[in-house]
């Protein structure tokens, strides 16, 4: 059977009506399925790291079906997702600083390995260049990761994953100049990094 | 190339894919969670905060700064002020150390006069009683 698409008029019916939070948890499970992959990626780009990722997706989901009777069909709910999974990495993002300034150590989260799919087998490059590459990406976090939590978001919003900047104020909660600023900022710090270093050449 | 596509591609080789166990995983957790109330992880600082919370509340409750101790009536204690005890005194020096003219008066008409209720002193109140006035003679004395 063919999945009808439910525009935001749709939803907002289903939500304001009196047992539209019953619906909602009916409708769940495959709410879930059409977002997890798009709500995976933006908390990838955010926090970098698989696990992390992970957990923070099946968080955002635990958050959403507890207050589901705070979704009163403002926009999709994808958007009301996502506004979710943005504002828990941005949490994340804060105790990880945190948990950097403590003087012992914690056990790090390393991401497992990423599923391998045809087409990136076959633009990946030799292996050479691909510990070359993780290596920058890896002093690229890094620098990322100096920044403050909403400017990692709000950059990975914009140059990651191409969202407008009205968009990207609001899943942070900030002005649509603060966000811009944040993201020029961050942007430009690591473009001087590639820059400096010569690794725009190759 | 420039820098700004060069960023792109060096932070992201390729789209982050939830992997298939990862999916499960969470589907997992999430049917767990759709069946009960009970499924959903209570928040880490919830570990921290309910007891402190919980504290807080007996604090609030006892009030243990503001205690006061009882008045010795309610704890069955014989009181009586410093003006009364002194007549006592008075009186049982002048009687050459008996109880019986303290406890009784001559001048039972007079307004002034104490009379003690002892019909429910034991052994041991009056005891207590005696060994009182006379350690009160003994430091009014200077200890002779």
């Amino acid at each position: 059977m063919k999945a009808i698409a439910m525009d935001e008029q749709d939803w907002r019916r289903i939500a304001t009506a009196p047992d539209g939070t019953e619906t909602l948890r009916r409708r769940f499970p495959s709410l879930m399925r059409e977002t997890r992959d798009s709500l995976y990626a933006t908390l990838h780009r955010i926090v970098r790291n698989d696990e992390d990722a992970e957990d923070l997706l099946q968080d955002t989901y635990l958050r959403a079906l507890s207050r589901l009777d705070s979704y009163r069909g403002e926009g999709c709910p994808e958007a009301w997702l996502r506004r979710i999974a943005v504002r828990l990495a941005l949490n994340h993002l804060r105790g990880r600083k945190l948990r950097r300034m403590l003087p012992w150590p914690l056990p790090r989260q390393d991401g497992g390995a990423p599923v391998e799919t045809e087409a990136g087998a076959e633009r990946r490059p030799g292996p050479d260049a691909q510990a070359r590459d993780a290596q920058r990406r890896r002093r690229l976090d890094g620098l990322l990761a100096q920044h403050p939590a909403k400017a990692q978001a709000a950059f990975a919003l914009r140059h990651l994953e191409d969202r407008p900047y009205t968009e990207i104020a609001a899943l942070i909660g900030a002005s649509e100049a603060t966000a811009r600023s944040l993201v020029s900022r961050t942007a430009s710090r690591l473009e001087r990094e590639i820059r400096e270093r010569g690794w725009s050449d190759d | 190339m420039t820098e700004r596509n060069r960023l792109r591609e060096l932070l992201e080789p390729e789209a982050p894919r939830l992997s298939q166990a990862a999916a499960a995983r969470l589907a997992t957790r999430m049917e767990a969670a759709l069946a009960g109330p009970t499924a959903r992880r209570a928040p880490r600082w919830a570990f921290v905060a309910a007891p402190a919370l919980l504290a807080l509340l007996a604090l609030a409750w006892l009030r243990p700064w503001q205690s006061e101790t009882p008045a010795p009536e309610a704890s069955g204690y014989f009181v009586m002020s410093e003006e009364d005890y002194l007549r006592a005194l008075a009186d049982y020096q002048a009687s050459g150390g008996s109880l019986d003219s303290v406890l009784t008066s001559e001048d039972s008409d007079d307004a002034d006069v104490v009379e003690f209720d002892h019909s429910n002193w034991s052994d041991e109140d009056w005891k207590l009683f005696q060994r009182e006035l006379e350690n009160f003679q003994l430091t009014d004395n200077g200890g002779k």
